[in-house]
């Protein structure tokens, strides 16, 4: 891991200078103040709508726990979309422009420009997500009045679990296809896969989508609903794909 | 034991072979010039040597270490510039060297030092403030030559030092390299071979992935000393020539014609022959001499031949 420190401090200063914190923190902001107002007033624009066509949608009055899964739900779309979308490049433009080539033939090693990008990518997101998650709390709070708040710090762990699952999968393609839309393509196309695959009713307790379900029902709060095997099989993805990008780079010819 | 030195190095890419074979030492504190035209295989062979790519056969030593891929430690004391270095253009050039140094295990205090002398070195010192974003090819390929030294390297490799740079750069870097010869071994490839005259001591030249020749730059110029005369006339020198080409101190003559002139170009095999004889054969010929000159081969002259495969070694 030499070097790491240094790389590190680098990838983070490259996250503020190029403004990728600012994106990160506008999209998830965005997502933060938008889901309690459209849960909370889209059942009545609907109504207004639909009053003067002759019937009406009977909808349960919202909630705040409602709000919150909004919130969530957006985040597995949007947040999965914008992770992406930030660390596609990661790997494969410093291949592609040789600022990889001319980093790695300093005393570093391999590994430790993967982890400092895991590392300083895996933060913004996480700032990105805590930075919404807290907007979209105390804004629920406003519009609702009350508002659970144990089940809600849950679903936030599970959704940053979940967020840098794809992290590392799109890392993972980055360092194995120079061209960074077809790196970010393919990272798409497996998380969807993954996606698709967890509405199987028996292989989603063991794949990431997992820990949605179970973040979604801590806030509702349905008990007795834990994921391990998600959780664990996530982990391990994780690790995996960080364990690929690295095979993948130490392959690499610079 | 040498600086450099590989052994039978091959890379493949698929059915092209990118080099064949090479074997080539490189002694220390010395400059090394690594000839080869366009696509001969020279980025290759400082990848190679560098440990960023593998090698299909044959090994490689360099600072009396074998060359591995992603040996960290190794690296701390070698230096490399790439053929198109490319940099991080939100940084400014000063924050490059810095982080660069850094890299390399100095201190922050000796890393801000440091790269203030390679700025000043490199005559970036102006430019150290602006983003990178905004250099010029030329800028760049100074600033790929300062990171490059930022670790006091005990070997160099600079891939196309003097490519994109301005007369005035050049002269510039081919300076900072002789300078270098005290504590550094260079390994530059180049096919510029004024640059390779100016400052290597010795060379190797290769040609579609192999070995042409390789030897001090002194020793190749003697092994090709065959000298040769341009004599110029301002009318046809048909019978002349005849008569040349039949002397055996003569190994070819050729005919140059131009506006009023033509120059006979004799490639004479016996220099002492040619020099006592030539005149009297001018001089019998009856014809009016304008110019009569000996030139030396130029290791341009040296390369295209060894190149265009005229002269076996």
């Amino acid at each position: 891991m030499k070097g790491f420190g240094v790389l590190l401090r680098k990838e983070i200063k490259e996250q503020f200078r190029t403004n990728k914190i600012v994106i990160i923190a506008i999209v998830f902001l965005f997502f933060g103040l938008s889901s309690p107002v459209m849960t909370k007033y889209l059942p009545e624009i609907i109504n207004s709508l639909s009053g003067t066509g002759g019937f009406t949608i009977e909808m349960p009055d919202p909630v705040s726990s409602d709000a919150l899964l909004s919130y969530a739900s957006n985040i597995s779309q949007f947040g999965v979309l914008m992770t992406v979308l930030l660390a596609m490049g990661a790997i494969a433009k410093e291949i592609e422009s040789g600022t990889a080539a001319l980093l790695l033939s300093k005393p570093v090693t391999r590994l430790s420009f993967i982890i400092a990008k895991l590392a300083a990518e895996g933060l913004n997101i996480l700032l990105g997500l805590l930075m919404g998650g807290l907007a979209c709390w105390g804004y629920t709070l406003i519009l609702f009045g009350e508002v659970s708040a144990l089940g809600f710090v849950y679903q936030m762990l599970l959704l940053a679990l979940f967020l840098l699952f794809c992290l590392s999968v799109t890392l993972f393609f980055s360092s194995l296809i120079k061209n960074q839309i077809a790196a970010g393509g393919l990272a798409i196309a497996v998380i969807i896969i993954i996606s698709i695959l967890s509405a199987l009713p028996k292989i989603v307790h063991f794949l990431p989508g997992g820990l949605i379900s179970w973040g979604n029902n801590l806030v509702s709060g349905v008990s007795g609903s834990a994921e391990w095997g998600s959780l664990a099989v996530s982990l391990a993805l994780i690790v995996l794909g960080i364990y690929g990008a690295w095979f993948n780079l130490r392959r690499k010819e610079l | 034991m040498p600086a450099i030195k590989c052994v039978e190095l091959t890379k493949r890419y698929g059915a092209l072979t990118a080099l064949d074979g090479l074997t080539i030492e490189v002694h220390e504190r010395s400059i090394f010039g690594f000839l080869g035209p366009n696509g001969s295989g020279k980025t290759t062979m400082i990848k190679l040597l560098m440990g960023m790519s593998r090698p299909s056969a044959g090994r490689a030593w360099v600072n009396e270490k074998e060359v591995v891929a992603d040996a960290p430690d190794m690296r701390a004391q070698i230096g490399y510039l790439p053929d198109v270095p490319n940099f991080y253009n939100w940084m400014t050039g000063n924050e490059f060297l810095q982080f660069i140094g850094e890299l390399c295990h100095l201190s922050s205090f000796d890393s801000v030092s440091r790269s203030y002398e390679l700025l000043e070195l490199t005559g970036l010192q102006k430019a150290g403030k602006r983003k990178i974003g905004g250099y010029s090819r030329g800028m760049k390929q100074r600033l790929g030559l300062a990171q490059a030294l930022m670790n006091h390297p005990k070997v160099l490799f600079l891939d196309e030092p003097c490519s994109a740079l301005d007369p005035m750069g050049r002269r510039d870097v081919l300076n900072i390299i002789l300078k270098l010869r005290e504590f550094t071994t260079v390994f530059m490839s180049t096919h510029i071979l004024s640059d390779v005259e100016r400052v290597c001591d010795s060379l190797a030249i290769i040609n579609k992935g192999k070995l042409v020749t390789t030897s001090t730059v002194e020793a190749l110029r003697q092994r090709f000393a065959l000298s040769s005369f341009d004599i110029e006339f301002d009318s046809d020198p048909a019978e002349l020539t005849i008569l040349l080409e039949n002397q055996p101190w003569v190994q070819k003559v050729t005919k140059l014609e131009s506006n009023n002139t033509s120059v006979l170009c004799v490639l004479a095999g016996d220099v002492q022959s040619a020099k006592r004889e030539l005149p009297q054969l001018i001089a019998a010929s009856g014809l009016s001499l304008v110019r009569y000159e000996m030139t030396m081969p130029s290791l341009e002259d040296i390369f295209v031949r060894l190149v265009a495969g005229e002269v076996r070694t």
